[in-house]
């Protein structure tokens, strides 16, 4: 009985995981297509008011009687018109950003020749929209001015011999809309699937699912359908309130008129390969259930159901501070931004960096070089900071050293202060004319090195400064690891006559490489990312030639033309690359542990 | 209302806001100020604006007007703007709050680059050039390390003044990029030569040395903006002066002029009120209280007659560099010209390039970093 509440339960979430899919996928592109059809058709009034309007006023612009009379003829045309006007503008002899606007036409002709006054709210409104207008060409918005019911809003420049010599604006009740074609089927679909997945859960595995795959299948397909009836049903809408306006506006021919009026109004082909991708994802999903691993999901989340409750605050925690923020990041990667508003440009920050952005190799900001950069600093470090570190681990291991704890604080310390302090006390230190580097390098006779001026000089300021700093660890973790070596071993070498070298490269380094391998790892990912020292050393001095990847990824984003969506692609880029290091360094710890 | 202020300024602001808040106001709402750092404050308002969040009212630097312009954070305010209420302030100063023929703020102070000699090395300031580098050359001994004249050279904000003395220019009337003329060369030489090895400048110069030098006593000028005056120690007998004419050109040395403005967020809920309380706080009789209290260059006309402000040497300092500032755009354009630019004056004055391939290879970047900019403008088109 148990087995098959089971069965009931596995093969009913697995429906409901296959068909959601499709829901999710669907019910999105569904709003989006409605929005936009919706939102087309609340606009077409006005707009088409407003192109037909500035189209009359460039030609009449000097009868403002005739344009008077066609302003009433558009208010008595069906659609209920709260506005219409045309404003012509006059620039401010002296202030470039002041100018005089007045009405030559209004649906209250009480209104027509008069100043826009400094008074009115909607007033002031419809300045800054011609302003706008000045600025972008045509525009339109939906608004609802302070107090006022809902309205709709267009506004056209009048041109005259391509010079803009006024705004038309005309604003419109909204029309009452309905969706052509009704979403429920959708939420049926899922329902009538789950349904399906429960009832199959009975039958034997194998037609079980087929039940399930077929059922996916089919309600895939209707609601690819439902999306594209959704779509035409639109743009026949549309046309149709196109046919209509021109009509009642005595457009000749009025199909061509039609389309005049409407052109700039485009409704977007909906994604309905998003709907086919989740139909074909929602089958994989089938096929997995098929090799039993819905059933033994649901039969693991039961067994270990508290050990579940228990990880979930952390879970939630981790989700919250960590996969959100870097799922944001991954999105960001595939838009580009520009004065807030974000595009979706797929893979082009990608591609616009591997390719190297059209700048030659040799140029700092090229990916490869900079990339080329980032593992030199890398490796110098690592090999400095690992030999440095173990030579005085051996140092401070000698038994007959004395004071040997001052001296460990005293190589620890450079860890211990904030890396940013020692950052900057080193770029003082590196300083042509006022730095103690070269004021000790002149007591040798070498005079006055620019450390920031090449890129040799500059990269060994850096990979100094560094070294400093990332000596202490690695010299800390031989250390623990050297005195974990027990003597005895040391003892029977020297009886075999082994010499001291060898007894080093034999026994210490061979007993070392278990506890240095993974610190070198650490060391290396830490280095990669870098980012204090670079940034506040050499700055990426000369012209960014000493950048690593991750401070030319915040110049990306807070330092040139905001590019966001650049610099995440950067970022992302890193990620990559050190996980397949980390992948790469793990398999080779394990061969070797496997071998030893 | 968001200020950045400290120090005295914040002292000089909020006794405005409190005249305000007990008696001017009338009817309207009472100001509330919130002082937020400056690192912080542009990227708190292209967050906190948008979602519906933020001030009524905020205080910043005009470079940023033109992004918040085209991202709707702004208001434009010259619909209720009349003309003498727009000529009460130093034409300059209103003007850089100004993007694409509207009005985005009125401006409270302005800032830019200037003069500042130890009277006890240099008696007199230079008037040209000419005159810097002559006395500059006395002073400069450099085993000893000590030089004429500091300022950070390798940053366009401080070299800006020797570009547009020598008649440069980063974009033309038509808005097009001349960032490679035979001027901008020129500029670029000059200061090249300034820092080089005969040159009065110390090498790898940064605010920090420019304070430290000029306090030690070890440079007899500096240029830097207001911002020094705190940072100058009491030893130094240090007097104010415009900038020198440029002896090649005959053109004084045009900084960078920098507009302190008082803005309307384009989400308030009280637009008209907050109007009425920017005009207030932007008035004749608050600028000259500013004036007086924080030594602020205020940018209302009437203040400048006040015989106090008249008699101050730091105040008319700025004041006369302002008639040779250029207004520095606050379009969006502008702020991707920065790190190109900086990078090809390190380029040249740091390590010594030639000034034409340098700006040739600025001028190209920066045109890339344009069309990036813009690619992202392609979906603004559509309706919206």
């Amino acid at each position: 009985m148990k087995q098959r509440a089971r069965d009931i339960l596995g093969a009913g979430s697995g429906a409901l995981l296959a068909a959601g899919l499709i829901t999710v996928a669907a019910a999105s592109i569904y709003l989006r297509t409605h929005n936009q059809g919706q939102k087309a058709m609340v606009q077409a009034p006005p707009v088409a008011y407003a192109r037909a309007l500035a189209q009359k006023a460039a030609a009449t612009m000097d009868a403002p009687a005739a344009l008077q009379a066609y302003v009433k003829r558009l208010s008595s045309n069906g659609q209920p018109v709260v506005l219409a006007a045309v404003i012509v503008d006059r620039d401010h002899p002296r202030f470039r950003f002041m100018r005089q606007r007045t009405y030559v036409a209004h649906s209250d002709p009480s209104r027509e020749g008069q100043r826009l006054s400094p008074d009115s709210d909607g007033d002031k409104e419809l300045y800054d929209l011609c302003s706008r207008v000045r600025l972008k060409g045509g525009r339109m918005d939906l608004f609802s001015p302070q107090g006022g019911p809902f309205s709709v809003r267009a506004a056209e420049p009048v041109m005259v011999d391509g010079k803009r010599l006024a705004t038309a604006v005309v604003i419109t009740e909204p029309r009452a809309l309905q969706a052509p074609v009704p979403a429920w089927p959708l939420a049926l679909g899922l329902l009538t699937c789950v349904a399906i997945g429960l009832a199959a859960g009975v039958a034997r595995p194998r037609p079980r699912y087929a039940v399930i795959m077929v059922a996916t299948l089919a309600y895939g397909w209707m609601a690819h359908g439902l999306i594209g009836d959704l779509a035409s049903r639109y743009s026949e809408d549309l046309e149709a309130v196109g046919v209509h306006l021109a009509d009642g506006l005595g457009q000749a021919e009025v199909p061509r008129a039609a389309d005049a009026l409407l052109a700039g109004i485009i409704l977007e082909q909906p994604a309905t390969w998003v709907v086919v991708a989740a139909t074909l994802a929602g089958l994989a999903l089938g096929l997995l259930g098929l090799l039993g691993i819905g059933r033994r999901m649901v039969t693991g989340l039961h067994t270990h159901r508290f050990a579940y409750a228990y990880i979930t605050p952390a879970a939630s925690g981790m989700l919250l501070l960590v996969f959100v923020p870097f799922a944001y990041g991954v999105l960001l990667g595939f838009f580009n931004h520009s004065h807030g508003t974000y595009t979706f440009v797929g893979l082009d920050n990608f591609i616009e960096i591997l390719s190297g952005g059209d700048r030659p190799l040799s140029h700092p900001l090229n990916f490869y070089f900079t990339l080329g950069v980032t593992i030199l600093w890398t490796a110098s470090n690592i090999i400095l900071h690992v030999s440095i570190g173990l030579a005085l681990a051996l140092l401070l291991k000698d038994p007959l050293l004395r004071f040997k704890g001052v001296y460990r604080v005293l190589l620890i310390l450079p860890w211990a202060v904030p890396n940013y302090i020692t950052a900057l006390i080193w770029k003082g230190m590196f300083h042509q004319q006022y730095g103690a580097v070269n004021h000790l390098l002149s007591l040798i006779g070498i005079e006055n090195i620019s450390w920031f001026s090449s890129f040799s000089t500059a990269f060994i300021a850096n990979l100094t400064t560094n070294v400093w700093l990332g000596f202490p660890f690695m010299m800390v973790v031989s250390l623990g690891a050297l005195q974990s070596i027990p003597d005895d071993v040391y003892e029977a070498a020297a009886v075999d006559g082994a010499s001291r070298w060898q007894s080093f490269v034999n026994i210490t380094l061979p007993l070392l490489k278990p506890a240095l391998f993974p610190a070198v790892i650490l060391g290396t990912i830490w280095t990669f990312n870098q980012f204090n020292i670079i940034y506040l050393v050499s700055a990426g001095a000369p012209a960014g030639s000493t950048d690593i990847l991750i401070t030319e990824a915040y110049r990306w984003a807070f330092e040139r033309a905001d590019r966001y969506g650049l610099a995440a692609a950067y970022a992302l880029i890193i990620f990559f690359i050190l996980l397949v290091y980390t992948l790469v360094t793990n398999r080779l710890t394990r061969a070797s542990e496997d071998s030893a | 209302m968001w200020h950045a202020y400290r120090a005295a300024e914040r002292t000089a602001l909020e006794e405005t806001v409190d005249r305000w808040n007990n008696g001017a106001r009338g009817d309207d709402p009472k100001i509330q100020l919130l002082p937020v750092p400056y690192d912080a404050f542009s990227d708190k308002i292209s967050a906190a604006v948008p979602r519906g969040h933020g001030p009524d009212l905020f205080i910043f630097a005009h470079d940023r007007v033109g992004d918040w312009a085209e991202s709707r954070i702004v208001e434009p305010i010259e619909f209720w703007m009349t003309e003498k209420r727009a000529g009460q302030f130093l034409y300059k100063t209103i003007d850089s709050l100004c993007y694409k023929e509207s009005l985005y703020g009125l401006p409270l102070a302005f800032k830019s680059t200037i003069l500042f000699y130890n009277k006890a090395l240099v008696p007199e300031a230079p008037a040209t050039t000419d005159a810097l580098i002559a006395a500059g050359r006395k002073l400069t001994d450099r085993k000893a390390g000590r030089f004429g004249l500091v300022y950070t050279n390798a940053k366009l904000y401080f070299h800006a003044a020797w570009l547009f003395g020598f008649k440069g220019l980063v974009f033309d009337e038509q808005g097009q990029l001349r960032v490679n003329s035979a001027e901008s060369r020129r500029a670029l030489t000059f200061a090249r030569d300034l820092g080089g090895k005969r040159g009065i400048v110390p090498p790898e110069s940064s605010a920090t040395l420019t304070t430290s030098l000029f306090n030690q006593g070890k440079a007899g000028m500096a240029i830097s903006g207001p911002w020094m005056l705190g940072e100058i120690s009491e030893d130094i007998d240090v007097g104010l002066a415009p900038l020198p004419t440029v002896s090649p050109t005959g053109k004084p040395a045009a900084p960078f002029l920098g507009a302190e403005g008082i803005m309307l967020s384009a989400r308030s809920k009280q637009k008209r009120a907050a109007f009425r309380a920017m005009t207030f706080l932007a008035s004749d009789e608050m600028a000259t209280l500013r004036a007086l209290r924080a030594r602020q260059p205020v940018a209302n006309k009437a203040a400048w007659e006040h015989p106090k402000i008249k008699a101050d040497p730091v105040l008319s300092a700025f004041r006369k560099q302002l008639d040779n500032a250029t207004v520095m755009p606050g379009t969006p354009e502008m702020r991707v010209i920065w790190s190109p630019y900086d990078t090809a004056l390190e380029k040249v004055i740091g390590a010594g390039a030639n000034p034409a391939a340098a700006l040739a290879e600025a001028e190209q970047e920066i045109r890339r970093f344009l069309a990036a900019q813009n690619g992202g403008g392609k979906a603004d088109k559509g309706s919206r």
